[in-house]
């Protein structure tokens, strides 16, 4: 998903700076008459003059190849569309970790509950893939920032931490289900103190 | 030692007499029930034969029974055995003779046997007409030929201590008199003459020293230490006996042995006398009526060994030998030559009577003093050159060391050695075994050698009776745990002349010095019980408590009884009375400001038993420690132990009103005076054997019914939920749940013990010495009482095993391996630094000490771990991870480049 190349060419016509020529094979009606004629043209050899605007760039025409277009297009990011994309794709980032989550449960019910080296390891990737996503994550949104994202995003963040959080749930949960958490008595018996006595007892048979 | 012969330890096993031969001797056991031949050069049992009994009641057990065995002196190829009411002849290579059985009356009881070249003559009393029949059978078949009767003024009791036989004659001590009786050896002569030999006080033992067809010697001791020496001639042709006393000045406390050798033209006569650590011997040559050639040998002994016991005097090819045995159970050997006596063997038989054992500690290392000393002070400042200096020291002793190791070499090698082998080691393994034996030896025993590192003897002493069996009480007074202070152990023991006197002794467990301030004879009371204060007094001293016959309870040396126990928890007492057969329990409360050193007890419960008797308590080791309080269950719940410290295990024996006998087991709460366990078992034989640990117990006892050992293991369980998680007290009102199975045992059983660990938490195996020499290991998971009759996964998710009546013991779990230990009646074990180890001492006729991983060794590292290749590869690495930085670092800058 880079945000790098138009996903949409119909609406909006994004070229950066740098690219030097674009092929545009969606051109609108009006703009495909003079190209179809300029294409007869060529193909006959015999030049035609229909409309003003052919004659106007008469000589471009029989110079551009196909698709090209003489038209400039403006380089100026609009800024309405960049919001919507910005809005999305920060959405994209927030809400990431939730569409990750199905896969996770499918990866944790395979595992298993008894302990072997997958599960083990399964278990450990379900830990340690939310806590490092909340640690990083100023960083996950930091591509948005570099992109001159204004305004707030916290409320992403906060989507972005809670999902992760349901990543964590998981794996509590299948800590739980494999007996690895300290939920029952047993497991706190071995910290356990030992009785102290109310009374000592001594004695024996007597000597005769 | 070249070879030995362990006898059964039943009755059969009990030797009533040794005949030697030549080349073997028949030894007669069991009540003249078992003979057997043993060949001196192998120690091979030629021979044995067993009486032909056909009326071997079950109630004729309890009588005691009287056995005489006797060497026909005119023919000794043959012997004669008097097993009460049966009479066999055995010849010496292994045939009965023949064998007859007197008829039986109850008023009748054979007493006497005497044998003559054509007769075997049987003296019985009738106690009915105070006359003693005598009856002649006939040496070749034993067919009897006839009988006759004699006026006989003693009971059969008075009969059996008091006389003795000497080929035709019956000698019995009456008062200041001893009367001669001849019995009439021929049909054609009846008269039975008596005469008589007065002495001048009451006479106190007759001994026969010396026996043969003709002559004869024997010694009589008077009470008041008189003692005279007699010899008999027999005259020609008749049966009738010359005698005349030998004219011997000897000492009251002295015996006498005589000797006789085909090449010695009489007997030597030996006199021996013990005299401090100094033995004396006088040697003479009997002539008719006087001592001729006295010689006199004297040899200096190693250590006191007390009086003498017994006495054989013996020439072999012209060497003359004494053996010994001395009151500490000393065996000794003197050679006696031309040039002195020389002690040509010593042996501790007393080893083989153990009947108490601790084991202390070593003392702390100098360096590791310094260690405890280092973070010792108190304060900031005083710590910290507290540190400096003793780290100092430690450096300069280092440097000195290294020193004496680089100029002095191993010169004194052996006394640094020596001085190691008392320093206590890394983990605590090594340990000093105090022992006490019945005879009154004190040994202190170095466990990793096995060596005796020093021995007391207490002459005049004997021990507490304990049921059946004998008892001293050993404790550690004070433990090696105060690196400033050396142990203490003392011991109590009865007085050998009159038992209402105690003795305290008190020694050093590594050295064997008496601590005299803590010692004494006397104690103003006549003692029933004695045990161990439960808080430390003086300079980190435990002291002793007694209870008196008048229920008072004294501290040794006298303290206050606040100091010796304490006065936030109360104490109870329970004692067993024997005669009553009750146990009491008494409750004993101390005021703190209190400075009273005795006080009276309070009766507050007691527990009597009717129809049954009483035959063992048994109370928990004081090292027992329970770790966990419950069991982890499969669905991962809590089975909640029930862990009464105050338990004790009561074993009674009984026959109920159908005549069958029945043994029962009790867990008697000691503080409450309550029941908590109460097992009966039918046709079932003791010896009891009982564990009794954490809580559970396992015993063992003989099934008649069907012949073989079983073992019954129980469980107290408080049940799901703990009534108080924080104290336990006996009052409260815990039911607890009893979870019980029985076992077939492969092996029958000597002694059990289960063993001990620093904290309780390795698992627990049971020690079992068996009658065959095994000491077997066996995990108490097999005896677990809730082993499933079928094994559900919940069960499998705990670990238990499934119920099967047998314990197969695997020949692995053998822990003395083929070092067979015989007759062994006690188990000591020990906890050492180690978790996983646990110590364990076995003693009896044999001793054996060894070290025993419950749970295999956990915390050690094993014996074969490869400390090399760990350290290479450690090395390797470090190394390796370094060059590998190196050519990273290298391998970046040329890509950084391109």
């Amino acid at each position: 998903m880079s945000n790098q190349y138009p996903t949409n060419a119909n609406s909006v016509r994004l070229t950066p700076s740098r690219r030097k020529w674009f092929i545009d094979l969606q051109i609108r009606k009006n703009e495909r008459l003079p190209v179809t004629t300029n294409e007869n043209s060529l193909t006959t050899t015999t030049v035609t003059t229909t409309t003003q605007l052919n004659n106007n760039n008469n000589n471009n025409l029989l110079l551009s190849p196909i698709g090209y277009n003489e038209q400039r297009v403006s380089d100026v990011i609009t800024q309405d569309d960049d919001e919507h994309l910005l809005a999305r794709r920060s959405w994209d980032i927030a809400l990431q970790p939730i569409k990750q989550l199905p896969m996770n449960i499918v990866l944790a019910w395979m595992a298993g509950n008894s302990f072997s080296l997958m599960s083990i390891m399964i278990v450990v990737m379900l830990f340690m893939k939310p806590i490092q996503a909340i640690f990083s994550l100023s960083s996950a949104f930091a591509s948005l920032e570099q992109e001159g994202l204004v305004g707030n995003i916290w409320l992403h963040k906060i989507m972005y931490f809670l999902g992760n959080l349901t990543h964590l749930a998981l794996a509590l949960y299948k800590c739980q289900s494999m007996g690895l958490l300290p939920t029952y008595n047993s497991d706190w018996i071995a910290f356990a103190d030992q009785q102290t006595q109310m009374e000592t007892s001594l004695g024996g048979m007597i000597y005769s | 030692m070249r070879w030995r012969k362990v006898f059964e330890t039943n009755e059969y096993g009990k030797i009533d007499r040794i005949i030697w031969y030549d080349q073997e001797s028949v030894i007669i056991s069991g009540q003249g029930r078992r003979a057997r031949s043993l060949r001196y050069a192998d120690g091979l049992e030629v021979w044995q034969l067993a009486a032909t009994t056909t009326n071997t009641n079950s109630n004729q057990d309890t009588v005691a029974k009287h056995c005489q065995v006797i060497k026909n002196r005119y023919d000794p190829g043959t012997i004669h055995i008097l097993s009460d009411d049966l009479l066999w002849s055995v010849s010496s290579y292994g045939e009965m003779l023949w064998s007859i059985e007197i008829p039986i009356k109850s008023t009748l009881k054979n007493l006497f046997l005497l044998s003559t070249s054509q007769y075997v003559i049987v003296g019985s009393l009738d106690s009915n007409s105070n006359q003693l029949q005598v009856t002649y059978y006939s040496k070749q078949d034993g067919q009897q030929a006839f009988s006759s009767s004699l006026p006989w003024s003693f009971n059969a009791k008075d009969s059996l201590n008091k006389c003795s036989t000497m080929n035709n004659l019956i000698l019995c001590s009456n008062n200041d008199e001893l009367s001669i009786i001849t019995i009439p050896t021929t049909t054609d002569d009846t008269n039975v003459k008596t005469r008589h030999i007065k002495a001048s006080s009451k006479i106190e033992q007759i001994r026969i020293l010396y026996e043969s067809t003709t002559r004869s010697v024997i010694l009589i001791k008077s009470d008041n230490g008189e003692t005279k020496i007699y010899q008999f001639n027999k005259k020609e042709s008749t049966s009738e006996w010359d005698f005349n006393e030998l004219n011997i000045q000897m000492k009251s406390n002295s015996f006498i042995s005589i000797a006789t050798d085909k090449n010695l033209a009489g007997q030597q006569i030996l006199e021996a006398s013990a005299n401090d650590q100094k033995l004396n011997f006088h040697v003479s040559t009997i002539n008719e009526q006087t001592l001729t050639n006295t010689r006199s040998y004297s040899v200096e002994l190693p250590e006191n060994m007390g009086e003498i016991e017994y006495l054989a005097y013996s020439v072999v090819k012209n060497t003359q030998l004494v053996t010994l045995r001395m009151q500490d159970g000393s065996l000794l050997v003197i050679k006696l030559a031309d040039n002195g006596a020389e002690l040509i063997l010593h042996r501790d038989e007393a080893l083989s009577s153990i009947i108490s054992v601790e084991t202390f500690d070593l003392s702390l290392s100098i360096t590791q003093m310094r260690i405890e000393e280092e973070f010792g002070g108190t304060g900031m400042f005083s710590m910290f050159t507290k540190r400096i200096s003793s780290q100092v020291s430690q450096l300069i002793s280092f440097f000195l060391r290294l020193m004496d190791l680089f100029t002095h070499g191993n010169r004194n090698r052996d006394y640094l050695d020596k001085q190691a082998a008392l320093v206590r080691d890394e983990f605590n393994l090594n340990k000093i075994l105090i022992v006490v034996t019945s005879v009154g030896k004190v040994f202190g025993i170095l466990t990793q050698s096995g060596g005796i590192l020093w021995k007391n003897f207490f002459p005049n002493f004997a021990p507490f009776e304990h049921f059946n069996a004998v008892h001293v009480p050993l404790f550690h007074i004070r433990s090696a745990a105060h690196y400033t202070h050396e142990p203490l152990a003392s011991i109590v023991y009865r007085d050998r002349n009159s038992l209402h006197d105690t003795h305290i002794r008190t020694f050093n467990p590594y050295t064997g010095d008496l601590e005299n301030n803590l010692t004494t004879s006397s104690l103003p009371y006549h003692v029933k019980r004695v045990f161990l204060s439960t808080q430390a007094v003086d300079e980190f001293c435990k002291v002793l408590l007694f209870v008196d016959t008048n229920n008072k309870i004294h501290t040794y040396p006298p303290v206050p009884l606040s100091r010796a126990l304490s006065t936030t928890i109360p104490t109870y007492i329970y004692l067993f009375d024997k005669s009553e057969q009750a146990f009491v329990g008494y409750y004993l409360s101390i005021d703190e400001n209190d400075q009273k050193t005795s006080t009276n007890l309070k009766e507050v419960w007691r527990v009597s038993f009717q129809n049954e008797e009483v035959i063992n308590i048994h109370t928990r080791l004081s090292s027992d420690r329970v770790h966990s309080a419950g069991i982890v269950l499969g669905d991962r719940s809590v089975l909640y132990k029930y862990t009464n410290p105050n338990l004790i295990a009561v074993v009674t024996e009984g026959i109920d009103y159908q005549k069958v006998p029945f043994v029962n087991i009790y867990l008697l709460d000691t503080v409450t005076g309550s029941l908590k366990l109460s097992h009966t078992h039918k046709r079932v034989k003791s010896p009891v054997h009982i564990v009794l640990s954490e809580n559970w117990i396992v015993y063992t006892y003989y099934n008649q019914r069907y012949r073989r050992y079983e073992a019954v293991s129980s469980s107290l369980f408080e049940g799901e939920a703990q009534y108080n998680y924080s104290t336990f007290s006996s009052f409260d009102p815990i039911e607890p749940v009893i979870q019980s199975k029985a076992y077939i045992l492969p092996y029958g059983v000597n002694a059990i013990q289960v063993t001990t660990t620093e904290k309780g938490i390795t698992s627990r195996d049971i020690i079992m010495a068996t009658p065959n020499g095994m000491l077997i290991e066996i995990p108490w998971i097999l005896f677990d009482p809730r082993r499933p009759l079928d094994l559900t996964p919940m069960d499998r998710e705990e670990g238990l095993i499934m119920y099967t009546p047998e314990i197969m013991v695997n020949f692995e779990s053998v822990i003395n391996y083929y070092k067979y230990v015989y007759n062994i009646r006690g188990i000591h074990t020990v906890a050492t630094g180690l978790e996983s180890t646990s110590i364990v001492f076995a003693y009896g006729l044999d001793l054996f000490f060894t070290r025993v991983f419950p749970s295999r060794i956990f915390d050690q590292l094993k014996d074969d771990f490869d400390f090399m290749i760990i350290g290479w590869s450690t090395v390797a690495f470090v190394v390796g991870s370094f060059v590998a930085k190196r050519f990273a670092s290298i391998h970046q800058t040329k890509k950084a480049w391109k």
